[in-house]
């Protein structure tokens, strides 16, 4: 049988694993696009050291998943309006069901590679955790350290204190 | 995590959200200090503040500023001005509603603000009372340049606004594209005002129509909105301005403005076919004709306010549906409309525009119309049903279609009871034959009723059934299979379930569990301290409640109401009779945001302890304590 040729490019992870991604879906990579047609060109992978390979696999499958669907152009205005209220079921247990560390590699994955899509909808399953909590349950959940002085916490509530909407 | 991405996490959050975010720590922080995140937030000052509470914000660009009833003492000024000056670049819109400025002020606070947008002077009465208001004519040349991007200047409720004071105003604000005139006390008959022998002269006492009419006429190019809100505007001024050959108008609001006739409304419709925003609530002289005007012409409507137009009746509604952008319907107390008109009006298609409804006092609207309604306009984020004769099988449907809906309010249905809540096995056919339901034989019935001399009091309709135990009513909504529970409603922001006296505990406790909920009013229900606790517990956003006439809660409730619900930033207890001076306690010890509480009529709650209250908690600027303590 007469097998399609797919113009591929190699990149290579944190654990110099060598991934071959379509070019259809390297397109959606951001930060990728100038550089593809040499990319296509050089039989040497492109090294991205802050992507582990369990993350690319996501994210070659969330672009995979999502190739035949565009999503609605957002301008910073319906960012603001729409919220968290359009995340599909199937994004939201693709994002979720490696836990909350694979969420974030995701999510720093594809602010590094600048894949606009994935971006929004992993940061809307990030706002949708934080939603109602007070500061401290939010720490808990990320598991963050606070650096404030107590003193530079009253400033920032006092701060906030004149904010309204 | 980098701080470029926390902000993107933080644009899908509310300002309410973002200000528990911004505490964290301090990258967190520096995210939220983002521009981009800083446009919706108003900073709002008010007058009463001391300087020592003045908070230090010179980090944050923001753009939006409110700076509300300021008084003429030194130190107000300085606080004024420190403000302009901190975000200067940055802001966008200035308010100084109702604020005790002088000329030489505004001038000052002016020149800091080179990229102002929106200028809000409403009820500014001692800047414009001595008429002086940019009197030199260097300070004209000053602001002529730094307010030339202002495109909405707002003059109402300027006792004191004359001819000269506003063609200076309009004069600085070259650009301006829409100009606000509420309560402006605008002469229309000139003529005897005026010098003998001259057909126009600029006043400096008076605000005529003639000067603002050729102040629209010289404008017309750039003009997109007027609000003539509660002015003594009738239909001929509507006529002159609608006529002006190049005016091409996007934005009318007459509320209020008694005087305008359909014939004003048929000017408006003939000479203005771009109209996206057409308000004319309380304008009781319009009837059917106007609003069949309207759905012939405006076809680029999007907003569409007829409130308290009491003539408009089913048949003046039945076209609503050719406006095809329509996404704000306001027809609230217009009693004759009834569900059948609806119908025809609003679903006879599927709307995917349309975002908000108010049918607040619409006593006629029943339960077939919200049905057909919620299938029709699936994408409504705002309903309002105060006060319609809807029964359970409208909350049922609203429940299970409207999956939106951020504002919902049902105050004061009394048909309502807890199953409309927890849902109920049958509620699938139920909703299914509301929709089917002949609507004309239905509506005739009711309305023989006016032409009888005898008062009929109709049978409930709706659905009934024998009041069920607090187990069931636990197993109802617990169990997804029988029916839709009010939760099926996430994204509720705010929620009024006022005056509904069926609702109790019993379903209560479990279906108020809303994420994002901003603000519940419970007042008038006869829930009791388990509701309120479980409120508390499940609705973490909370920051407006309103358990006035509760009449069985305890001073446990407020307890649990200050210590969990941190965000909370106004109260109103009045009319409990059971709360003492235990709740101002808790209140003072708890609430770190609270700006307003009504504790007015609460027997036990003595005044002095309130008056304490006031004193020691500084945030907060509104207290209502009217015969407490009786």
């Amino acid at each position: 049988m007469y097998k399609k040729i797919v113009p591929q490019i190699k990149l290579e992870t944190y654990e110099k694993e060598v991934f071959e991604i379509d070019l259809d879906i390297a397109k959606k990579f951001g930060k990728l696009v100038p550089v593809l047609q040499e990319l296509l060109n050089d039989d040497k992978p492109l090294t991205i050291k802050t992507i582990n390979s369990g993350t690319l696999k996501k994210i070659i499958t969330w672009c995979t998943y999502h190739k035949g669907r565009s999503p609605p152009p957002e301008d910073d205005d319906n960012r603001m309006k729409h919220s968290t209220e359009e995340v599909s079921s199937w994004d939201d247990k693709f994002l979720q069901e490696d836990g909350q560390a694979a969420l974030f590699d995701l999510i720093s994955a594809a602010h590094t590679l600048d894949i606009d899509g994935l971006l929004d909808v992993a940061c809307k399953v990030v706002a949708t955790m934080i939603k109602g909590k007070a500061p401290e349950e939010i720490r808990k959940v990320f598991n963050i350290k606070n650096d404030f002085t107590q003193q530079e916490e009253d400033q920032v509530r006092k701060e906030n204190d004149w904010c309204e909407d | 995590m980098p701080s470029e991405v926390i902000t993107h996490i933080m644009r899908y959050l509310s300002v309410a959200d973002r200000k528990d975010a911004a505490l964290v720590n301090k990258v967190w922080y520096d995210a939220s200090l983002d521009p981009i995140l800083q446009r919706d937030i108003v900073i709002h000052f008010y007058g009463t503040m001391v300087e020592s509470r003045f908070p230090n914000l010179s980090r944050r660009k923001m753009s939006n500023l409110m700076l509300d009833q300021f008084d003429s003492s030194l130190e107000s000024k300085s606080i004024m001005l420190k403000s302009c000056q901190n975000f200067s670049q940055s802001l966008r819109n200035l308010s100084l509603k109702g604020s005790n400025i002088t000329d030489a002020l505004f001038v000052d606070l002016m020149s800091h603000c080179k990229n102002l947008v929106h200028l809000d002077l409403s009820s500014c009465n001692s800047l414009f009372m001595s008429g002086r208001i940019l009197e030199l004519n260097d300070d004209i040349q000053k602001l002529k340049d730094t307010l030339k991007n202002v495109k909405v200047l707002n003059l109402s409720s300027i006792r004191f606004l004359s001819d000269a004071t506003f063609n200076r105003m309009v004069t600085v604000c070259s650009n301006v594209e829409s100009v606000h005139l509420a309560s402006a006390q605008i002469t229309f008959i000139s003529d005897s005002y005026l010098p003998k022998g001259q057909t126009n002269c600029v006043s400096n006492s008076l605000l005529t129509f003639d000067n603002i009419l050729h102040f629209i006429e010289t404008q017309q190019d750039t003009l997109k909105a007027l609000d003539f809100t509660r002015t003594g505007i009738s239909d001929d001024p509507l006529d002159q301005i609608a006529s002006i050959q190049n005016l091409e108008l996007e934005e009318i609001v007459l509320t209020g403005c008694k005087d305008v006739t359909d014939e004003g409304i048929n000017s408006l419709c003939k000479n203005q076919k771009h109209l996206r925003i057409v308000e004319v609530k309380g304008c009781t002289e319009i009837s059917g004709a106007a609003l069949e005007l309207i759905t012939q012409n405006l076809m680029f409507l999007e907003i569409l306010r007829l409130g308290k137009c009491r003539q408009l009746n089913d048949i003046a509604v039945r076209n609503l549906h050719r406006l095809r952008c329509l996404q704000v319907l306001d027809l609230s107390e217009i009693y004759q409309l009834t569900s059948a008109g609806l119908i025809k009006g609003l679903c006879h298609n599927v709307n995917e525009m349309l975002t908000h409804i108010n049918f607040n006092c619409c006593s006629n609207v029943k339960d077939n119309f919200v049905v057909s309604l919620c299938k029709a306009a699936p994408n409504l984020l705002h309903l309002d049903l105060g006060s319609t004769g809807i029964t359970n099988i409208s909350v049922q449907a609203v429940c299970k279609y409207l999956k939106f809906l951020r504002y919902f309010r049902v105050a004061w249905c009394r048909e309502i009871t807890d199953l409309a809540l927890v849902g109920y096995k049958d509620a699938d056919k139920d909703i299914i034959e509301k929709a089917k339901e002949n609507p004309e034989d239905f509506d005739i019935g009711r309305l023989r009723r006016i032409y009888d001399n005898h008062i009929i009091f109709k049978k409930p309709t709706g659905f009934k059934k024998d009041q069920l135990s607090a187990s069931d009513l636990e197993k109802l909504a617990h169990d997804t299979t029988t029916g839709y529970t009010l939760d099926c409603l996430g994204h509720l922001h705010d929620l009024d379930l006022s005056a509904c006296k069926m609702l109790t505990d019993g379903s209560l406790v479990h279906v108020i569990k809303f994420k994002e909920l901003r603000s519940l009013s419970l007042c008038m229900t006869n829930i009791t301290d388990i509701t309120v606790s479980a409120v508390a517990a499940k609705n973490p956003s909370l920051e407006h409640i309103c358990l006035s006439q509760c009449l069985s809660i305890t001073d446990d409730a407020i307890r649990d109401v200050t210590k969990r619900l941190t965000r909370l930033s106004s109260l109103d207890i009045a009319g409990c009779d059971n709360l003492t001076d235990k709740s101002i306690h808790h209140i003072q010890m708890n609430c770190k945001r609270l700006k307003s509480l009504d504790v007015s009529f609460c027997k036990k709650i003595s005044p002095e302890s309130v008056g304490l209250l006031e004193t020691n908690m500084k945030t907060i600027q509104s207290v209502n304590k009217r015969l407490t303590g009786n």
